[in-house]
């Protein structure tokens, strides 16, 4: 169970490290770009924006792991604050099989568009920029967070949630 | 199953699973693809649901949302917020609830350059609380004003929600953008009156601060140029026609780092942090847009949505009595759910309302976001109260509810303003290249 939290750790902030620090910086860059080459050159580029939206993509869903193991998903704690220790735990259970079906579908599905989008070479209209490799992101995300949601859900049963990412905490 | 009644019963499962506790996204996400598998097939909920996904994850003006998020955490790491305290402290300090005024105003414009609220109050309120303290300010005027004055940065431009509005319901976000400034303005202008006012009343409640001379307000000023100059630079070009709300996300990042550059305040470290805060919030955000679209594409196919819309407009209030009715149901609605959440669910119903009836998207989407700044402010699921308790930990949650109380009523007084002259809203977007 510790190789398996350690290795979800490393690929959790393997992939957050992607979002935070090489796509947004990225996205930033080719907008300013695009700006600049309008106004300042006269000569807009066609592919800037393009590329910069597929990168929303890593932005968001690389980092989906990350949030989820640290817990950060937007939610109401009203009633959550108000429950006993098992209570909680059943209501982080169940907040963890939805994101584990949730996560579930979002992969299937995402690796069956990938296998499409390579077999048919989809891309950006503007420049070869390939969308099968977001797919791919989009993929190992969402299985991620299965992986996350699975091991939680064990966790909260057996007493104790992962509070932090591979550190498995006492919740109660 | 008759799909208006699946339509029903995943309303109410939504709002259950919200309730109980379970992640607002994860809460969507369930429920679309249980009522999309019932109705359409577990292929197709699969498949609607990573269209959604890949749409809302490659959309151009959504990269607004990241960028704009990064510049106000830029801002934040690299301390322009003290410098625009200290200058509006040495020009209002003086007057009664001075700080709790200059906490105000400095708001309003550290809004002009964030567009977070959490993020203006954890500054704001960590400047403005010890200086409170030392005066002896009545805990409920101090907490209240700091808690209500940070929703005023969703309400001026940048705004995280707007882009979010402004997409969904294809309206331009630069008009929405621009659309905020004159009612920002009244609403900072209102809440300071207010404060002045009732310490005037009552100055125990908020003593003067110290006098400054008219040379070190005026020399002040220059502090307030890095503001400035990336207002202009964001909202400027948005207003000139020059760049779009997008390209004015990425120049105001640009902005915000040279400025920083220049006052030598730009570190590796203050970069970094702000990276690691944007993919962390954008992460959380999206999936609430993403599960919200997700839910509301069902719903319209269950009927649902429409059924909703006729009823409202059957009721026959007119345009006053629906607007009444909706910040009724928005006040009930806050209690539980926060900005997004709100936003997400109560879009696919009011929005054919608001178009039904002939009124202004631009005007529709000041209205949500002024319901949004009074939910973020009202009991028990208080966004801004949770972080103004977190920044004064010694005032507790129901003294901070209860300063927030007057904040509120002058919202609704607000919005009660805003519907009889809309021209307060509509005008200057109107003026517009």
């Amino acid at each position: 169970m510790t190789r398996v939290l350690q290795a979800v750790g490393r690929a959790t902030r393997a992939l957050h490290s992607v979002s935070a620090y090489l796509a947004v910086p990225l996205m930033i860059a080719l907008v300013i770009y695009d700006v600049f080459l309008r106004y300042v050159v006269g000569d807009p580029s066609v592919w800037a924006n393009e590329v910069s939206a597929v990168l929303l993509i890593l932005v968001v869903f690389a980092t989906l792991p990350h949030v989820t193991i640290q817990r950060e998903h937007l939610g109401n704690d009203m009633v959550y604050l108000m429950l006993g220790s098992r209570g909680k735990r059943v209501t982080a259970g169940a907040g963890y099989l939805c994101g584990a079906i949730f996560g579930g579908v979002l992969a299937f599905r995402s690796f069956t568009a990938m296998l499409d989008a390579h077999r048919y070479n989809e891309g950006t209209q503007n420049v070869d920029f390939p969308y099968w490799p977001f797919y791919g992101v989009m993929t190992v995300s969402a299985a991620l967070v299965v992986v996350i949601c699975i091991l939680q859900i064990a966790f909260a049963i057996s007493g104790s949630l992962i509070d932090a990412e591979s550190e498995p905490k006492d919740e109660g | 199953m008759d799909p208006f009644f699946i339509g029903v019963a995943a309303i109410v499962v939504m709002i259950a699973l919200i309730i109980w506790g379970i992640p607002i996204a994860f809460s969507l996400a369930i429920v679309g693809i249980a009522g999309n598998a019932v109705l359409l097939g577990p292929a197709q909920a699969a498949t609607q649901l990573q269209l959604i996904a890949w749409e809302t994850g490659t959309n151009f003006l959504l990269i607004a949302i990241p960028l704009f998020i990064f510049m106000g955490q830029l801002t934040y790491h690299t301390g322009l917020a003290t410098d625009l305290y200290e200058v509006v402290y040495k020009w209002l300090g003086r007057m009664p609830g001075g700080v709790a005024v200059t906490a105000t105003v400095s708001s309003a414009g550290f809004g002009a350059v964030t567009g977070s609220s959490v993020t203006t109050i954890a500054t704001m309120g960590s400047m403005v609380m010890p200086e409170m303290k030392r005066y002896g300010y009545d805990p409920r005027l101090a907490s209240g004003s700091v808690a209500s004055a940070g929703a005023l940065a969703i309400l001026i431009p940048p705004s995280i929600p707007m882009v979010v509005y402004g997409v969904w319901t294809e309206t331009s976000i630069a008009q929405l953008f621009i659309a905020g400034i004159i009612p920002g303005i009244i609403m900072a202008v209102l809440f300071a009156t207010y404060i002045i006012a009732r310490c005037a009343l009552t100055p125990s409640m908020g003593p003067r601060g110290p006098s400054f001379t008219w040379a070190e307000k005026w020399s002040s000023l220059v502090k307030l140029l890095p503001v400035i100059l990336i207002f202009f630079a964001v909202l400027g070009g948005i207003y000139g026609g020059i760049v779009t709300p997008t390209e004015a996300s990425a120049v105001g990042c640009a902005a915000v780092a040279l400025v920083a550059l220049a006052m030598r305040r730009l570190t590796l470290e203050n970069v970094m942090k702000a990276l690691d805060q944007v993919a962390n919030i954008s992460g959380v955000l999206f999936f609430v847009v993403i599960g919200g679209i997700f839910i509301s594409r069902f719903l319209v196919l269950t009927g649902l949505t429409p059924g909703a819309v006729d009823l409202i407009i059957g009721l026959d209030l007119g345009t006053y009595g629906v607007i009444a009715m909706l910040v009724l149901l928005y006040l009930i609605l806050g209690t539980f759910l926060e900005t997004f959440g709100l936003l997400v669910l109560t879009l696919p119903f009011v929005m054919p309302v608001f178009v039904d009836l002939g009124i202004d998207k631009v005007w529709v989407g000041i209205f949500l976001v002024l319901m949004i700044e009074m939910a973020l402010i009202t009991p028990p699921v208080g966004l801004n109260v949770f972080v103004m308790h977190k920044v004064a930990p010694d005032i507790g949650l129901l003294t901070i509810f209860r300063g927030s109380i007057p904040f509120v009523l002058i919202t609704l007084g607000a919005v009660a303003l805003f519907t009889l002259l809309p021209g307060l809203v509509l005008w200057l977007p109107a003026q517009m290249n």
